[in-house]
């Protein structure tokens, strides 16, 4: 979440919103849902063709094929020949979490644990006969509850660094786990992942609504600023409050030689400070970080400007919930992540862009120039929001574990609002109302006001410990939210623009 | 340092064992201490005593000594919700606790201490500490945990190019430099080892260890702080206690202790015609086990040499392992050349 004040969060200047047409990322459009022939021809756009050579949606390849596994492709960059070095993208696509490895759940709702479960009402579950042998004719058991397992995504993307305009290692990740969930992905000009799942609306694709979906992908850290005797001096990137910095195990991307390494953010001894400063808290301007190495293979590898990121290890505490660093947002990503692979088992009219968002923590920036490049009809921003917990009680904090938040205030529409609140009670899905009387610290304070404006709601996860290396949040609550938005997009009936209105 | 020394080191620093509570790593001592011992005994504290008798006449007889124990936690009040309040053991600075990972209890629950969210704090706030009384060890809402409980830094052991990077490095490093001592003895002199508890929390265990062995001399292994840190107007740190790669660090005085200066001397020369690298620590506060050892019965001659290392009594520590291998080598090639003469010596 943006800590405000930090970042630039100033609307986007006048001219480009008059004129959209003179942004050559084709943002003029729209329905930006449909594909633009020009954008794909943008050097960082990684668009790739479709994997499966069907117009239509999964679920229905799945039932037309005795064999739904969808085979491995590995795609060299089509157009690397005539692409920078460094513009140029090999993946694998990775099955993992892919729709086949789960019997499907047919029912009102599928279920987010067995406490969702025991409450859901009218649930009907047989296994698919054509999804419930592997390819090798091993049979799948039935499991419940049938949610996708996300936890080792998470732990993987919590290891994996990405300070803001730094995101590659993380962007990386979420493209392998997405690539199969989604028909196509590219990265925008400022880096977002940009991840498309078409909808089954049969008007002409053109018309197609599109709903994005932005979780914003990077993390708060560090920065190179002098490096003196070996000892690195640092500066913040996002918003961190310096007391809980000395002692904090951290990872320094040294440019110089190219290698990761370890350090430690230190506090000097007293001697080594002010008078005026050495018994109280040390601000960023004397906290050095040491590497453990000599002061000439430090400067050797390390230059000013490498980044610096968290490096405390990801731990599953008690109660089902998680502690690690970067859970703001990495969180969402996994929020985002179970919903896809939830879409997989559902059909959808709209389409679904499905957006890591990049610079977050430093003015939206991503959330900004994705929502005018796509130029949805619809934004969801997936963010995390306070728990309660130590130091943290008032009416901004919301319990752990007792289910996502939904967001009322100025940054969000109240039929979006409305329309969730009211799908979450039907499915019983435990959620939290929460209000955000001024500015919502997400990407939703940047989506609403891009272009000529786009209904915003927010999701909260409550997180403890913001900002802190040991962040905790409830997978539960990732579990109901992602089923919550699955279940949303999936309810999206072509026409739901229409019903946004303002009931005065 | 071979690989199995490392191993040990690793092992010994990433048990847990806060002043009182020193088992995993009496055990761990305990085992590697007997196959070369003559006799061990753990006494009414808990302090590992070993004792290894040289060959022939007049021999003088040397109390090693290290502490087992380390800084760390005692859970005291449970506020529910997996959430304790927890008191501090040893001298640890609370600015050194928000944002850290812990392992409670003897099953290690994995715990955190966070803070306040960013924020939700004021820039007043943030220009003051955060006091003991507003942090929390947070095991998750379901975890269970027992007030009493001890509860450490979680860093796992980590070497990194020169150097190593853990908790305890004071004094697991003082521990392993004991066992090797141990196993390599010389027999020139009736050896007493005391791996001994409580230290962080006043000596205590080195003060019944030093009766109980009587010994005649005694040499406390321990760390000290390097706080051989940049200052921050770029002038000379001149206040540096010792150096990190400077060698063994050789007492003269520090708040507990004026160290017997005929050892202090011994030493010095040992280093000098063995040529292994050392250096003074520069006298001042701190202290080590020499404290309470040197004051035993009537009186014991005693001097304390130290591991330097940096941010000692927070969650990473620092040592390079070349001031590991130098202090096993000073004090090794030392009690080699004790003979009775060296008590006899004039004093300064």
């Amino acid at each position: 979440m943006l800590l405000p004040g930090l970042g630039d969060v100033a609307i986007p200047s006048r001219a480009a919103h008059a004129n959209p047409h003179a942004d050559s990322d084709g943002g003029g459009h729209q329905h930006a849902g449909h594909f633009h022939p020009n954008r794909d021809r943008i050097p960082h756009l990684w668009a790739k063709p479709h994997p499966w050579h069907f117009d239509c949606h999964p679920d229905v390849y799945a039932h037309r094929n005795p064999n739904p596994h969808r085979h491995s492709h590995r795609y060299p960059h089509n157009n690397g020949d005539s692409l920078p070095a460094a513009d140029v993208y090999i993946y694998t696509l990775s099955h993992a979490g892919s729709s086949h490895e789960h019997p499907i759940v047919h029912a009102h709702s599928t279920v987010a644990n067995i406490d969702d479960y025991q409450h859901s009402a009218k649930l009907h579950i047989y296994p698919n006969p054509n999804r419930n042998t592997n390819p090798n004719g091993h049979s799948n058991p039935l499991t419940l509850p049938d949610m996708p397992e996300i936890t080792p995504f998470l732990k993987s993307l919590l290891s994996a660094a990405g300070i803001s305009s730094y995101e590659t290692p993380a962007t990386k990740l979420v493209d392998e786990k997405w690539r199969p969930l989604v028909d196509e992905a590219r990265l925008s000009r400022l880096g977002s992942l940009e991840a498309l799942k078409k909808g089954t609306s049969t008007a002409l694709s053109t018309s197609r609504p599109s709903i994005m979906i932005a979780t914003h992908v990077d993390a708060i850290g560090m920065m190179v600023t002098s490096i003196a005797e070996g000892f690195l001096h640092f500066t913040q990137v996002g918003g961190i409050d310096p007391r809980i910095l000395p002692g904090t195990p951290v990872i320094v991307h040294a440019s110089a030689s190219g290698e990761e390494l370890p350090g430690i953010v230190v506090m000097p001894p007293a001697r080594a400070l002010p008078d005026s400063v050495r018994d109280g808290v040390i601000g960023l301007e004397h906290l050095l970080i040491d590497m453990g190495l000599l002061p000439k293979e430090v400067a050797a590898k390390v230059r000013i400007g490498d980044p610096v990121s968290f490096a405390t290890e990801p731990k599953e505490l008690a109660g089902d919930v998680i502690s690690g660093h970067t859970l703001d947002n990495r969180a969402s990503v996994a929020v985002l992540t179970v919903t896809l692979e939830e879409l997989q088992k559902k059909s959808h009219a709209w389409d679904v862009w499905a957006v890591a968002t990049v610079q977050e923590e430093v003015g939206l920036l991503g959330a900004f120039t994705s929502a005018f490049g796509l130029r949805p009809q619809v934004a969801i921003a997936i963010d995390v929001t306070f728990a309660k917990g130590p130091g943290a009680n008032d009416w901004q904090t919301m319990p752990l574990g007792k289910g996502p938040t939904l967001t009322m205030g100025p940054n969000m529409h109240p039929y979006l609002y409305k329309s969730l609140k009211e799908l979450a009670e039907k499915l019983e899905i435990p959620f939290q109302p929460e209000v955000t009387p001024r500015m919502s610290g997400t990407d939703a304070y940047a989506t609403q006001i891009t272009a000529e404006g786009i209904p915003t709601m927010v999701i909260g996860i409550p997180l403890r410990y913001m900002h802190t290396p040991v962040e905790i949040v409830s997978l539960k609550d990732i579990q109901r939210a992602g089923r919550l938005l699955a279940e949303f997009i999936s309810s999206l009936e072509p026409d739901f623009v229409e019903k946004i209105v303002w009931e005065d | 340092m071979t690989e199995k020394q490392f191993k040990l080191l690793e092992k010994l620093c990433n048990a847990c064992a806060v002043s009182g509570d020193e088992g995993e790593v009496r055990k761990i001592i305990l085992e590697e201490v007997k196959p070369y011992a003559d006799t061990v005994k753990v006494d009414a504290l808990g302090n590992v005593l070993v004792t290894k008798n040289g060959s022939g006449e007049n021999k003088v007889r040397v109390m090693l000594d290290c502490h087992m124990d380390e800084i760390g936690f005692m859970l005291v009040a449970d506020d529910g919700d997996g959430l304790y309040r927890f008191e501090l053991v040893g001298g640890i600075d609370v600015r050194q606790l928000p944002g850290k990972q812990v392992l409670v209890g003897k099953d290690k629950i994995p715990g955190v201490i966070g803070a306040r969210p960013i924020h939700l704090t004021t820039a007043e706030e943030r220009s003051r500490k955060i006091p003991l009384d507003q942090l929390r060890i947070d095991i998750g809402p379901a975890g269970k945990a027992n007030i009493g409980d001890r509860a450490t830094f979680a860093t796992q052991f980590k070497r990194v190019g020169p150097s190593i990077m853990a908790k305890s490095i004071d004094n697991r490093i003082g521990c392993v430099i004991l066992i090797d001592l141990l196993k390599t003895a010389p027999t020139n002199i009736d050896l007493c080892l005391s791996f001994s508890v409580q230290e962080e929390i006043g000596l205590r265990g080195a003060k019944v260890a030093a009766f109980h062995f009587a010994p005649d001399m005694a040499i406390a292994i321990d760390s000290t702080p390097a706080n051989d840190l940049p200052v921050h107007d770029g002038g000379e740190n001149t206040f540096y206690n010792t150096k990190l790669g400077g060698g063994p660090a050789i007492y003269t005085f520090d708040a507990g202790t004026l160290n017997d200066p005929r050892l202090v001397r011994f030493l010095a020369r040992t280093g000098d015609e063995a040529k292994i690298p050392y250096q003074f620590r520069q006298p001042g506060g701190g202290g080590t086990d020499a404290g309470a050892i040197h004051r035993s019965r009537s009186g014991v001659p005693t001097v304390s040499v130290s591991v330097p290392h940096r941010y000692t009594h927070t969650a990473i520590s620092l040592a390079r392992v070349d001031d590991w291998k130098n202090t096993l080598a000073l004090i090794s090639a030392a009690i080699r050349r004790i003979t009775p003469d060296l008590l006899k010596e004039d004093r300064p």
